[in-house]
């Protein structure tokens, strides 16, 4: 892997499935940065900078989000709603792939259907995944 | 003997008197046309006295616009008269002194006075004859609208079950015209061979001693087209009688869409009833045998948790707690799968008094309602018809949810009343807590849908989705009314039955 992405954002409201995802990443060391939300409340105030993130701090802008679709009140869906009002320079680089254990595949057309999602995949994250999507949509960092 | 003058005399008199007294019109005209006789019925038909018509024109007595043609067939007809009804085929008219133009039947007569030609003209007033004639072609016309436009097949047959009367619906459904059946018998043509015997008998029997039992009601049975082929009918066969004749009247509809119809509806119902057995017990059972893994994992990472307990590596007592509280959650998920597809599986109605059932979820909440400090109004709620265990789990899930979801550092102030409706109870359930955004108005009753994280508050979002059930059990509804911020408001409606009181 010749660069790393900047940084990778997961909105997950299952903690279990955060950490394991954290810690494949890390261990994969294809990121400077892995960020974990929630919510995608939580999501949108990361990348706005507002709410809990509102400290002054910079916030790296994600390359790569994954996205739950199940999530208790606003849902995968909702958070897309909300995230193609977002300026382009909050939107990041960004690759949006949804992560689901949905086996509803109306889920999976739908995702195909929205501009904003490049990737459908299945829970639980392998590595093999990972390294798929980065070499294909960052292919210098492969 | 009598002598010659005595006999004229006497048929003088005789005529004469049936000149006078005769109840039919008559006219004497002379070749010129010119009236030389009138009796006194012509008179009153009229409206003219003899006098006044005493060498006038005949055509005095002809509307106006016919005055000419008449003087033409008159002058034609002394050409060479003899005696004949006229206007054979035509309709014929005169005029009476008020300009009353009226219908006329004619006959004409001449005899010979001399060297002139005479002509007897025998009139009829036939205005009421052609009125009850307009009369009998209007209700023809009707009865034959009728019968052309009916959507059933009108077939009349006679005592010897030959067929009189056969309309265009017939000729559509069965295929023959009216002019290729009419006098056929109906069992050697639309009855099916298995009926004839029993029609001939029936027809013979009702004849003779007036014994019925397919007269004068709907009855389905089967009838035969031109091709042969048997199709299900609706039939209703009406006895009737027209001058000392016995006919019977049939009216016929083709039922063969509506019996397929019937059939797919059936067969779907039937489907309809077996997915749904196949679902609840899809559920059960799946449910059921999730719990069987699950207690293996539980019972692993108990046994892992006594053997690393004093392990230091604080990883692996994070790793068996996320294993814990993940199975933990799934058995409760489990569990209310499994409860939820068991909701009214062996349900009976019986009288509840919802007044007792919330006095009764309040005493089981005693420790939550005192801990949160929520007052709970009740108004005077009825006796309703429903399935017990259910009706209170729904009033405990809405008011426990009123309890948990408060605002935080406010007590719940909750109130629950019922209204009557035409066919259903309307309850409602109010409180002052964090309210729902309006989109979630419908997710909220879905299976496992939350709007909190687990973190913020706990549940499985079973709570609604049984509330929705069992208000469907009682053929009712619910949904929520609500302001973020300010509370919400549930609503629900349980099928009012007869015997419902409302307890005052």
């Amino acid at each position: 892997m010749k660069q790393k992405l900047m940084c990778i954002l997961f909105i997950d409201d299952d903690e279990p499935t955060n950490f394991l995802n954290q810690l494949l990443v890390e261990e994969m060391g294809c990121a400077h940065h892995v960020q974990v939300v929630t919510s995608g409340r939580e999501a949108l105030e990361y990348l706005t900078g507002t709410g809990s993130f509102d400290n002054g701090k910079q916030h790296p802008r994600p390359d790569l989000i994954f996205l739950d679709i199940n999530m208790p009140g606003m849902d995968g869906w909702e958070f897309l709603q909300h995230y193609q009002k977002l300026p382009p320079n909050q939107k990041a680089n960004i690759v949006m792939v949804m992560l689901t254990t949905s086996l509803n595949p109306d889920d999976e057309l739908a995702a195909q259907e929205n501009v904003e999602i490049s990737g459908f995949e299945n829970k639980p994250l392998q590595p093999e995944v990972i390294q798929k999507i980065i070499s294909r949509f960052f292919p210098e960092s492969c | 003997m009598k002598d010659q003058n005595e006999i004229l005399l006497e048929n003088e008199k005789a005529f004469k008197s049936l000149f006078e007294h005769a109840t039919i019109s008559i006219l004497v005209t002379d070749e010129n046309g010119d009236i030389n006789l009138v009796n006194p019925n012509a008179e009153k038909l009229f409206g003219y006295t003899r006098d006044e018509l005493a060498g006038k024109p005949i055509e005095l007595l002809i509307p106006e616009p016919l005055r000419d043609i008449h003087r033409h067939h008159r002058q034609h007809y002394f050409n060479a008269p003899k005696a004949r009804p006229m206007g054979l085929g035509k309709d014929l008219f005169a005029r009476d002194k008020n300009g009353r133009t009226f219908p006329v039947e004619i006959s004409l007569g001449y005899y010979k006075l001399g060297t002139k030609n005479m002509a007897v003209a025998f009139i009829t007033d036939v205005s009421e004859r052609k009125k009850a004639e307009t009369i009998l072609r209007a209700s023809e016309e009707t009865t034959r609208l009728i019968m052309n436009s009916a959507l059933d097949a009108i077939i009349c047959i006679d005592t010897e079950g030959c067929i009189t009367v056969w309309n265009p619906q017939a000729e559509k459904i069965f295929g023959w015209t009216e002019a290729e059946i009419k006098g056929s018998r109906l069992s050697d043509t639309i009855i099916p061979e298995q009926y004839r015997a029993l029609h001939e008998a029936g027809l013979k029997r009702y004849l003779t001693t007036r014994e019925h039992n397919v007269i004068n009601k709907l009855i389905e049975i089967t009838a035969l087209n031109r091709q042969g082929k048997e199709f299900p009918i609706e039939l209703t066969i009406i006895p009737m009688r027209q001058k000392d004749t016995d006919f019977f009247c049939a009216f016929i509809r083709d039922i063969t869409e509506k019996r397929e119809a019937e059939v797919r509806q059936k067969e779907y119902a039937e489907d309809l009833k077996q997915k749904n057995i196949e679902l609840e017990q899809f559920a059960y059972v799946a449910s059921h045998d999730l719990q069987e893994p699950l207690r293996t994992v539980s019972g692993f990472v108990e046994l892992l948790k006594r053997h690393y307990k004093d392990q230091s590596d604080e990883n692996v007592t994070k790793y068996i707690n996320y294993i814990t509280d993940a199975s933990d959650r799934m058995r409760r998920l489990v569990q209310d799968l499994l409860d939820y597809s068991r909701l009214g599986r062996e349900r009976i109605l019986e009288p509840i008094d919802c007044n007792h059932v919330v006095q009764q979820v309040l005493n089981d909440l005693t420790m939550a309602v005192q801990e949160s400090g929520a007052v709970v109004h009740i108004d005077r709620l009825p006796v309703i018809a429903g399935y017990a265990t259910e009706m209170k789990q729904l009033f405990q899930n809405l008011i426990s949810n009123s309890i948990k979801f408060r605002k935080p550092g406010q007590p719940a102030v909750i109130s629950i009343s019922a209204m009557p409706a035409e066919e259903y109870w309307k309850f409602k359930i109010t409180d002052n807590g964090i309210g729902i955004e309006d989109k979630y108005w419908e997710r909220i009753f879905i299976i496992f849908q939350r709007l909190h994280t687990k973190n913020e508050y706990e549940g499985t979002g079973i709570g609604l989705a049984h509330c929705k059930k069992i208000a469907e059990l009682h053929n009712g509804k619910i949904w929520v009314d609500s302001t973020p911020g300010e509370g919400s408001t549930f609503y629900f409606t349980i099928r009012k039955r007869n015997t419902d009181p409302w307890r005052a």
